[in-house]
């Protein structure tokens, strides 16, 4: 949409940005679009003039000086707009009138969505921590292992039928992150992507950037909040039926064992894996007061190690000294992270992995074609195959998109 | 100190931070890992002074479903032997459950409870009532074949029950548990020389001037026929058959 780059009209459609900084770069955005375009540090600078009241002229002398040379304040302006950041919109509130799909979170009230953050949930969240911890602690038969994951006899329904249980925990633990954006009052996205070689559920919080640091924890740790109450609600239920005071069927009482052990894969992981930018990696960085704490400390442990190529000598150079002088220590926690993330493998991945590897090398080398053990072990296959290189075909196709501009 | 210098030492600590601590994690489950590829070898063992019978133990490769299914085993259920490379979480099974999979419960620790399909309801109700006590180390599935009511097995060892016997299962719950996983984790302790190693064709010692009573009671709990025992003057023990 072209936009007047003169007086009022600029003006107001300017208002309408929020600016963030990520990592060296920084994000302009419309929550209500759900549009975001990544900027260099001079097209921020040059918004955030414009939003304080500046022309349009002043703004661009004000990005030029940042960016050390001349900059087109019109045409910088204009390529937003191309990027539909100015598109018209009846109000933030409104999404629907856009015609866009509209995102059923964005429905939700913040008025609604902070009676999940109050007091009384806070209460809540800390009860159920309680329980999960008195639990494990005063009933050992009650800690998960990796066995859990075989509660049936057939490992190839017992794998399919926890794909949507573990689907759901963890677009779960997403939505809770998303529901203390939305109690922040500021838009989240939803989106399936990848971390490392797995993939994973992701919760876009670009926005909260723009709350202050201290409102921020509510919602980094808001997914393993809602996993330790899911933890204890299942942990009291199978508490329950081993002390006869409710009658389940069997196989519940083992659904309840596995579901107990993603819940507690999934906290230890958010514990763990802060060198993959994990909750725990958001808390602490938050905590530290840095905002690019993951690139910094990997590229002082690069350089440290290998050294650097001059592109990454160049980032680095740019990352604010504070970010700089943590990261020289900060490496300490990777180490610590990537030892976590093998226990956790060895005591409940890998085990499972390799009888599930075993059984169906064996089942397809030697059981005959139109056996079930064959087809079952094919299938099996096929979804391993789709969880190990899943995550890379979907990061594949995003470096396209984000080449052939379809994806900003 | 030169930039190459220190670059070396950031090296070598990191690498030997990394060594040692993955190390240690790997080698504490590295006979895990490894038995979950190859399946489980250890030498027999006669415990006498144990709950229920010592029996053999017979190869205990994984082996595929298709292979399992020309597997012999040298008891009813079985207690070692040809297993899926899988397992089963331990819990209440109201349908059998294959020879396969038991044989990998008890390859990590756990207690197969198995019963007939006649069992008495209030003997299965006390039964289920113990694996939920227990959860963590018993399967309960029944077993159509059975010619005794109750069976319970732990690797290379087994109990036969004629009736629900409380004491009885949760003695062989307690003492075998956590007794063998992928190999044995623990002494019996059970004086010298009961546990002493199964030979094949097995020996059972120090029953040299045994009478009758002792000659039966070994018979007894090797599952041999009463009378097949004897006294062994070449090995001053005493020896089947």
């Amino acid at each position: 949409m072209p936009v007047d780059t003169t007086g009022s009209p600029l003006h107001t459609a300017v208002a309408r940005l929020v600016v963030g900084r990520d990592g060296g770069d920084y994000v302009v955005g419309r929550p209500d679009l759900g549009l975001y375009v990544v900027v260099p540090e001079p097209g921020a600078v040059l918004i955030t003039a414009l939003q304080a009241g500046a022309g349009l002229s002043v703004a661009t002398a004000r990005a030029s000086e940042v960016a050390g040379e001349e900059v087109d304040g019109v045409d910088f302006i204009t390529g937003l707009g191309a990027a539909g950041l100015f598109e018209t919109v009846a109000t933030s509130g409104n999404p629907a009138s856009t015609g866009r799909p509209v995102r059923w979170i964005e429905a939700v009230n913040p008025r609604v969505a902070r009676l999940l953050f109050g007091r009384i949930a806070w209460l809540g969240y800390g009860l159920a921590a309680a329980v999960v911890i008195a639990v494990f602690v005063l009933r050992p038969e009650l800690r998960p292992t990796f066995e859990d994951v075989w509660f049936l006899p057939d490992p190839a329904a017992a794998l399919l039928f926890f794909v949507p249980i573990g689907a759901f925990l963890t677009a779960l633990h997403e939505m809770w992150h998303w529901l203390a954006g939305r109690a922040l009052g500021v838009a989240a996205v939803f989106r399936v992507s990848r971390r490392g070689v797995f993939l994973v559920f992701e919760t876009d919080l670009t926005q909260i950037v723009t709350t202050p640091r201290r409102q921020r924890y509510a919602a980094y740790v808001a997914g393993v909040c809602i996993d330790c109450v899911g933890l204890a609600l299942v942990l009291t239920t199978r508490l329950a039926y081993r002390q006869e005071l409710i009658d389940l069927p069997p196989v519940l009482d083992r659904v309840l064992g596995v579901v107990v052990l993603a819940q507690v894969t999934s906290i230890c992981w958010q514990v763990t894996a802060v060198c993959l930018r994990n909750d725990g990696y958001a808390v602490l960085a938050n905590a530290l007061g840095c905002h690019n704490l993951y690139r910094a400390t990997w590229l002082t442990t690069k350089d440290r190690l290998f050294g650097l190529r001059d592109a990454e000598t160049e980032e680095l150079a740019q990352i604010s000294d504070h970010d700089r002088r943590v990261a020289r220590w900060f490496g300490i926690t990777y180490l610590a992270s990537v030892l976590g993330m093998v226990w956790l493998a060895l005591s409940f991945a890998v085990p499972s992995l390799i009888g599930l590897a075993m059984w169906t090398w064996r089942s397809l080398t030697s059981a005959a074609v139109s056996s079930a053990p064959f087809w079952e072990s094919a299938a099996l296959l096929a979804l391993l195959a789709a969880q190990a290189f899943g995550p890379a075909l979907l990061a594949r196709r995003e470096r396209l998109a984000r080449r052939g501009g379809r994806l900003l | 100190m030169t930039g190459t210098v220190r670059r070396w030492l950031w090296r070598v600590g990191t690498a030997t931070c990394l060594a040692v601590l993955l190390g240690t994690s790997f080698v504490s489950q590295w006979r895990l890992i490894t038995a979950s590829v190859t399946g489980s070898v250890a030498p027999d063992r006669v415990s006498s002074c144990l709950p229920g019978t010592a029996v053999p133990i017979l190869p205990s490769p994984h082996v595929s479903q298709a292979a399992i299914a020309s597997a012999r085993y040298n008891s009813t259920p079985p207690t070692s032997g040809p297993h899926f490379p899988f397992v089963i979480a331990p819990g209440i099974y109201p349908d059998p459950i294959p020879d396969g999979l038991a044989l990998h419960a008890m390859e990590h620790g756990h207690i197969v409870v198995h019963y007939a399909a006649g069992i008495s309801t209030p003997d299965l109700e006390a039964l289920r009532r113990l694996a939920k006590r227990y959860s963590r180390d018993i399967v309960l599935a029944p077993y159509p074949s059975l010619s005794t009511p109750i069976v319970l097995t732990a690797w290379a060892r087994i109990d036969r029950l004629t009736g629900f016997d409380e004491s009885r299962v949760t003695t062989f719950v307690q003492r075998l548990r956590g007794r063998y996983n992928h190999g044995w984790t623990r002494p019996d302790d059970c004086g010298p020389g009961a546990g002493s190693a199964l030979a094949a064709p097995p020996v059972v010692p120090v029953c040299a001037g045994s009478d009758a009573a002792d000659l039966g009671r070994i018979a007894r709990e090797n599952g041999w026929p009463v009378g097949s025992v004897g006294c062994c003057p070449e090995c001053a023990g005493c020896c089947r058959g």
